[in-house]
């Protein structure tokens, strides 16, 4: 097994990390920005509200990973013999409930604003003398809450990819299609100023469908990958075909006649088994010290691995 | 320029042109043309100084104010009293346009009314909701009594 040092990155990644963390808190204080100036303009129009309350959410992600990201290579302990890698998926599981539970109160309440036809009442502001109606403010507060984002999300996806972090991944995912409820709640806006009332209730409903939709899918991963699924990429959710490449390795030793292996996900590394039968007159312990060693430099992403020599493999798959 | 870019150049575009013909907002129940065709109703609950009724007469602060407004717009006005709650019910069906009688930017019926800018940093007036066009009339005329 592994020394249970610290947990480093492999040294061609760490500049990767210290490039998100830096974009998340770009972001962080980006989003600040964001919900201020929204909560300064929103009026009593439900599609603000709601694209509001979405931006407040998105900081959720940019603020647990930037948490997680401090806590996850921390050594293993006695209380915590596994290390911290965890922590991420911990993080994940927590930020799309949060997405869930939002998605599901805005649907409510935007349908609700719906059922009773509440006609939205925007007013005007008196700007250095001449009045221009709140609805243009609006918009242009939401043209300033969806264009960085979506350069933001370009920026940070490569990395997620290349760190396997799923939290990331997520919050540049979302972000790159965040001009899309930005949008949707310009068009609610424009349809108030033509004289469709239900133009911003329906703005909203289609908001909180996108983030009830979020909510849904990210809490369906969370919940999976803590469930020790075999580990996915992070794009696709696909079978990572990093195992099978594993296992291929690990038979194509000549002390070994079977192989089977077993590989879960631990935020962005893998922890798990190989089981072994071996040729009959190996030395087992040597050859286990030696395959150990090989599987450490085999790939950062394998990071805490069990040997096991076993007569029979088991059954299941 | 990128496909994007072009997106937002024509949005931006579209909403300037929209800004300077000045045609949004608009009423989704018509308060602010059936005002201009017909005349402007305005429910008055009494409240003096700002609204007081005596033998028909309609007199006080905004009375004075829903005239002058309704001059400068070439308006007809015509007054209605009634208590609050009836004059709040009449505005969610939109019978009246307005209701004036002092109403304080805090008032209970913020729910059932759309409140106009205060006038006097303190009282307000009271739209159906959703009457945009109605509204950014009156506060026009309200930013310039201001000035």
């Amino acid at each position: 097994m592994k020394n249970p040092a610290s947990f480093e990155l492999p040294r061609h990644l760490q500049p990767l990390l210290k490039k998100a963390q830096n974009l998340e808190k770009i972001t962080i204080v980006y989003l600040i920005s964001v919900i201020v100036l929204m909560y300064l303009v929103m009026g009593s129009s439900q599609a603000m509200k709601t694209a509001w309350l979405e931006d407040a959410l998105s900081t959720l992600p940019a603020i647990s990973f930037l948490i997680a990201s401090t806590i996850f290579n921390r050594k293993p302990n006695s209380e915590f013999p596994y290390g911290y890698h965890r922590v991420f998926s911990i993080a994940f599981l927590a930020g799309a409930l949060a997405l869930f539970a939002m998605g599901c109160f805005l649907a409510i309440d935007s349908s609700l604003s719906l059922i009773k036809a509440e006609h939205p009442t925007i007013g005007s502001y008196n700007i250095f003398g001449s009045q221009i109606w709140m609805g243009w403010v609006m918009i242009a507060a939401l043209v300033y809450s969806a264009l960085p984002p979506v350069y933001l999300g370009y920026k940070k996806l490569p990395i997620a990819k290349k760190l396997h972090n799923k939290i990331l991944y997520t919050d540049a995912d979302t972000q790159k299609a965040d001009y899309l409820t930005a949008f949707a709640a310009m068009a609610g806006i424009i349809g108030v100023g033509l004289g469709f009332w239900w133009a911003d209730a329906t703005a909203a409903l289609f908001i909180s469908f996108s983030v009830l939709k979020d909510g849904y899918s990210n809490l369906k991963n969370a919940i999976k990958d803590l469930m020790d699924r075999h580990p996915v990429h992070v794009e696709s959710s696909e079978k990572d075909e990093l195992v099978e490449e594993l296992k291929n390795f690990v038979i194509s030793w000549n002390w070994v006649s079977d192989v089977k292996v077993r590989f879960r996900e631990h935020g962005e590394v893998y922890f798990g088994e190989v089981m072994v039968i071996a040729q009959p007159n190996t030395d087992i312990p040597h050859e286990i010290e030696k395959g150990l060693k090989a599987l450490s430099n085999y790939h950062w992403k394998i990071y805490d691995v069990v040997i096991m020599p076993v007569k029979e493999l088991p059954k299941h798959p | 320029m990128s496909r994007r870019k072009l997106v937002y150049f024509i949005l931006f575009n579209f909403l300037l042109t929209s800004l300077v013909s000045c045609k949004i907002p608009k009423d989704p129940q018509n308060s602010w043309n059936k005002a201009k065709e017909n005349e402007l109703i305005v429910g008055v609950v009494a409240n003096p100084p700002f609204t007081a009724v005596t033998n028909e007469n309609f007199t006080g602060s905004e009375i004075e104010l829903i005239r002058n407004f309704a001059r400068e717009n070439h308006l007809k006005v015509n007054f209605i009293e009634d208590n609050e709650s009836n004059l709040i019910k009449k505005l969610q069906d939109y019978k009246v346009s307005v209701v004036i009688g002092g109403f304080d930017k805090k008032s209970v019926w913020k729910d059932k009314a759309g409140l106009s800018k205060t006038y006097d940093d303190k009282h307000v007036l009271l739209l159906p909701k959703g009457e945009n066009e109605l509204l950014i009339h009156l506060e026009s005329y309200i930013y310039k009594i201001n000035k």
